[in-house]
């Protein structure tokens, strides 16, 4: 049985409709015209304990709106959410003892006092006993190396090493579930590997459910299996995330770079004229020419009249990466296009 | 209930991180004090009661009412309003917690703080230094009962205060008129015996009454009869169960309209 279901979700927002100007802002204090914004457009969607989802979208596409309607803070407009047998709004105090949430924007943890002492404060609102908070603070600190700051003031970390925190206090109480709402923004290498590395660990070992929205897509090709793509409120895509790449297995980048004295518009003028739009021609900031051949069955044949090409010193080939196959789908939010190319 | 404790332990450590807060807040009340013990001197002038109350009574209540001001003091409007309009609330409403409870809680933890470092100074140095004679009797109990029932009252109104920051996005004006409001019908700077009959009646049927005058009124007079004591204390809890209402029904109504801004 699925751990989470959403049947027909919607979600509505009544909006007033300002206008421009200062005597547009008075007008705006008596005025009735408001007008209404679906910000989630009948969404279905079932998801099985264990599974990692990557929750992706452009930005303002519904994606927190749906983590929200999630976790049981923001009522539905119209449809159906059970979750672990719960309605998360309804039943909000219960459900959100088996639940981790962490807004990449929001703290939980009390600003101006030692880590520590967030962390303790939640041992106790989740009632967690001490020696679970003992071996999960030994698994955190394994992992993640936290121990140096647990007794620092929450405002003296930086925002990498606070993200950090923050994730470890929505762990405290190993949930059953995990929604990260863009954990990894702004935050270096170091820690976010660190991140990642605690996520896995946890959805392996505990069999939490994570639920990720993210922009990075190194974090979804580090963490996971199966994304779900929103756009302006609508279920774009819901699939394998290898599934997509295999659909644009014959579409490849072709990097090459030119030779010094060579100007790069003959190259490019040379490609297009040979290729026409099958292939994307793009001058790279590092000085490199990217060529997307955009078309099945043509990778060879172009990769060919590059080589033989005068103008070319070093050539690579690249397969798409999970960015540009996000793009695509962003680019081309047709649901039947993707759905009919994968099924 | 342990989670709760946990919010009142740490809303008492969330205000001593600032050294300096402790220190001026002392000094401040202090001051105040000696300017309040000259201006009600100037206003006895040698007499012995002014409005059935003696130069002694008077300054029980001005200390004890300088005393409970700060008390009160956890700008818990404020909190409420900072979380509504930058959307943190969310950060509480996705624990196992009732907010209220929680927000009651974290304010008990700053009431706390502020009876070492406002209360327990202001007493202390008005019965050392002002040389006030407190009244101990069997008032002090009817005074500390009637002080919970207003800490709890206190904290129900300023959550109901915090909550109109839902609809209109701002707190700074209607805290201001909450002060004025307390300050005059609450009669903290003046005592109700001061007040003109008509105002009176005024402020028999409002609730701020019951927040610093039943108290203080106890304190300041241990022969107001049992009969007043009690049907003071049941209109303390009146207000408490009413303003309770109130609030849940204002908090449920708010929570469903809820559109946590940005992110």
């Amino acid at each position: 049985m699925s751990l989470i279901t959403l049947e027909n979700v919607s979600k509505d927002f009544v909006v007033l409709n300002r206008r421009e100007g200062l005597m547009g802002s008075l007008k705006d204090l008596f005025s009735g015209d408001y007008r209404t914004i679906r910000a989630i457009d009948d969404i279905s969607l079932t998801i099985n304990q264990g599974e990692v989802i990557g929750l992706l979208g452009p930005n303002g596409a519904g994606k927190s709106t749906a983590i929200k309607i999630m976790t049981g803070v923001m009522q539905l407009t119209s449809g159906n959410v059970v979750i672990d047998g719960m309605d998360p709004f309804r039943q909000r105090k219960v459900y959100s003892k088996n639940i981790g949430v962490v807004f990449g924007q929001r703290s939980q943890l009390w600003w101006e006092l030692p880590v520590v002492e967030s962390f303790k404060l939640f041992k106790e609102v989740y009632q967690v006993t001490d020696q679970e908070y003992q071996e999960n603070m030994k698994m955190f600190s394994r992992i993640t190396d936290i121990d140096n700051l647990l007794f620092r003031q929450v405002k003296t970390l930086s925002l990498g090493q606070r993200m950090l925190c923050e994730i470890i206090a929505s762990m405290i109480h190993s949930p059953k579930i995990l929604f990260l709402d863009e954990p990894t923004i702004g935050i270096d290498v170091m820690i976010k590997s660190k991140i990642r590395s605690l996520i896995k660990e946890l959805n392996i070992q505990k069999k939490i459910t994570v639920i990720l929205t993210t922009h990075d897509m190194s974090d979804i090709d580090a963490l996971c299996k199966r994304i779900v793509i929103i756009d302006h409120g609508v279920l774009v895509y819901d699939g394998d995330i290898d599934k997509v790449k295999e659909s644009y297995s014959g579409f490849r980048t072709i990097k090459v770079e030119l030779k010094q004295e060579t100007e790069p518009n003959m190259f490019c003028d040379e490609m297009i004229k040979e290729y026409g739009n099958r292939v994307e021609v793009s001058e790279c900031d590092d000085g490199w020419i990217e060529v997307e051949v955009i078309t099945e069955n043509v990778f060879l044949k172009v990769f060919n009249t590059i080589l033989k090409s005068q103008f070319i010193k070093d050539v690579k080939s690249e397969d798409l990466s999970t960015e540009s196959v996000v793009k695509k789908i962003y680019e081309n939010p047709d649901l039947y296009s993707i759905k009919s190319k994968l099924f | 209930m342990k989670g709760y404790l946990s919010y009142i332990k740490n809303g008492f450590m969330d205000n001593t991180v600032h050294k300096m807060h402790v220190f001026v807040a002392i000094v401040t009340n202090i001051l105040y004090m000696i300017i309040v013990y000259f201006l009600w001197k100037a206003i006895y002038n040698g007499r012995d009661y002014v409005s059935s109350m003696s130069f002694n009574q008077i300054m029980i209540y001005m200390s004890a009412s300088t005393a409970l001001v700060g008390l009160f003091q956890t700008y818990t409007e404020n909190f409420i309003s900072c979380r509504l309009i930058y959307g943190s609330i969310i950060m509480d409403m996705i624990k196992p917690i009732d907010f209220q409870m929680h927000v009651f809680c974290r304010g008990i933890g700053t009431m706390i703080f502020n009876f070492f470092c406002v209360t327990l100074p202001v007493l202390l140095f008005s019965a050392f230094v002002l040389d006030v004679k407190f009244i101990v009797g069997f008032n002090i109990f009817y005074f500390i009962v009637s002080l919970i029932n207003a800490v709890i009252l206190c904290s129900i109104l300023d959550f109901i205060v915090g909550l109109t920051s839902f609809y209109t996005e701002s707190i700074w004006g209607i805290t201001v008129i909450k002060d004025v409001l307390i300050s005059v019908l609450a009669s903290i700077y003046v005592p109700l015996e001061f007040y003109p009959q008509n105002i009176k009646m005024v402020i028999d049927i409002l609730p701020f009454k019951a927040i610093y005058y039943t108290p203080l009124k106890f304190l300041t007079d241990n022969e107001v009869g049992f009969r007043y004591e009690l049907i003071q204390i049941a209109v303390q809890l009146f207000w408490i169960g009413g303003l309770t209402v109130l609030s849940r029904i204002a908090f449920k109504h708010a929570f469903r309209n809820i559109v946590y801004n940005g992110g």
